[in-house]
């Protein structure tokens, strides 16, 4: 396992996600301004933080390989298998995609009958609620062979660039391609999550290829997740945008 | 916490597939099949995944 694909797993899965985020920060700056909507945001991220280093410590200290082995990769796999189907579901054309447009108008409406208070908190909670899944993704790629640090910077990376990119434009950030990344970072967190969890019930010998099996599961998963969903698309007929 | 819940799990749908597919590999692997379950685990997967998408 590679302290790189671990960092492009983090950082595509937080980048999705603080995308989403900050088109709810957005809708709350041009309600309550800038300054406000930003506050919002940096109380939230400042308490995911302490939730990672403390989750992410207490991982570390209180399980052994084996139990910590099998228990991340068992919320790996539930997390990843989730993502997966969204985006094969999304793929066929059986959901629809997300747009950003969209949730900036809804959030801007919901925000028109809300007072300061209420507005700043809506930031708070968009900015938490999102940045769970981020939370998830670090604490659970990153204590298995002491990557922590890389699933952690990635995350921040990610945060680093959305929240320049966003500052910058001032508009929802539509053109991050997120059913594709959501399709590729749900195929890869399965992926470590299929690994984790069979290596710790069944040892060394359930993976005679060692790690060298992750990129040959990787392509299974992405490979058999677009021949699902030309499956589901064919069988249900839908039209799918290109 | 209902969210935290939620964020962990998912639905039951979702927790159903993951949990058949581990129960499958547990089988195989106590009896001696690890290699195989390395092989049918994901296949379990997929096709739980791909029950998920299509509901």
């Amino acid at each position: 396992m590679t302290a790189g694909s671990i960092f492009l797993a983090a950082f595509l899965a937080a980048g999705v996600e603080w995308v989403e985020a900050f088109t709810i920060v957005l809708a709350v700056a041009l309600s309550i301004g800038w300054g406000r909507a930003a506050s919002a945001a940096l109380a939230a991220l400042a308490l995911l933080a302490a939730m990672t280093a403390a989750t992410g410590g207490l991982l570390d200290l209180w399980l052994d390989g084996a139990w910590l082995e099998g228990a991340i990769g068992v919320l790996l796999l539930l997390f990843g298998v989730r993502w997966l189907a969204k985006a094969i579901a999304r793929h066929a054309g059986l959901r629809a995609l997300r747009d950003e447009d969209l949730e900036l108008a809804a959030a801007t409406r919901e925000l028109a009958r809300a007072d300061r208070h209420a507005a700043w908190l809506v930031a708070f909670k968009g900015v938490l609620l999102e940045g769970l899944e981020v939370w998830l993704i670090v604490v659970t790629l990153g204590p298995k062979g002491g990557h922590t640090f890389a699933a952690g910077g990635a995350a921040l990376a990610a945060l680093v660039i959305v929240a320049a990119t966003g500052a910058l434009v001032q508009a929802p950030l539509r053109r991050v391609p997120e059913n594709a990344v959501k399709f590729a970072v749900g195929a890869m967190i399965t992926t470590f999550g299929t690994f984790w969890t069979l290596e710790a019930m069944g040892g060394a010998a359930a993976w005679p290829w060692g790690e060298a099996s992750l990129p040959a599961l990787a392509i299974f998963y992405l490979a058999g997740g677009l021949v699902v969903a030309r499956h589901l698309r064919h069988r249900s007929g839908a039209m799918v945008e290109p | 916490m209902t969210a935290l819940f939620k964020l962990l799990v998912g639905d039951g749908r979702n927790l159903a597939v993951v949990a058949a597919a581990l129960a499958l590999a547990a089988t195989l692997v106590a009896s001696g099949y690890a290699a195989t379950a390395a092989v049918l685990l994901p296949l379990a997967l997929l096709v739980g995944i791909g029950w998920l998408a299509a509901g």
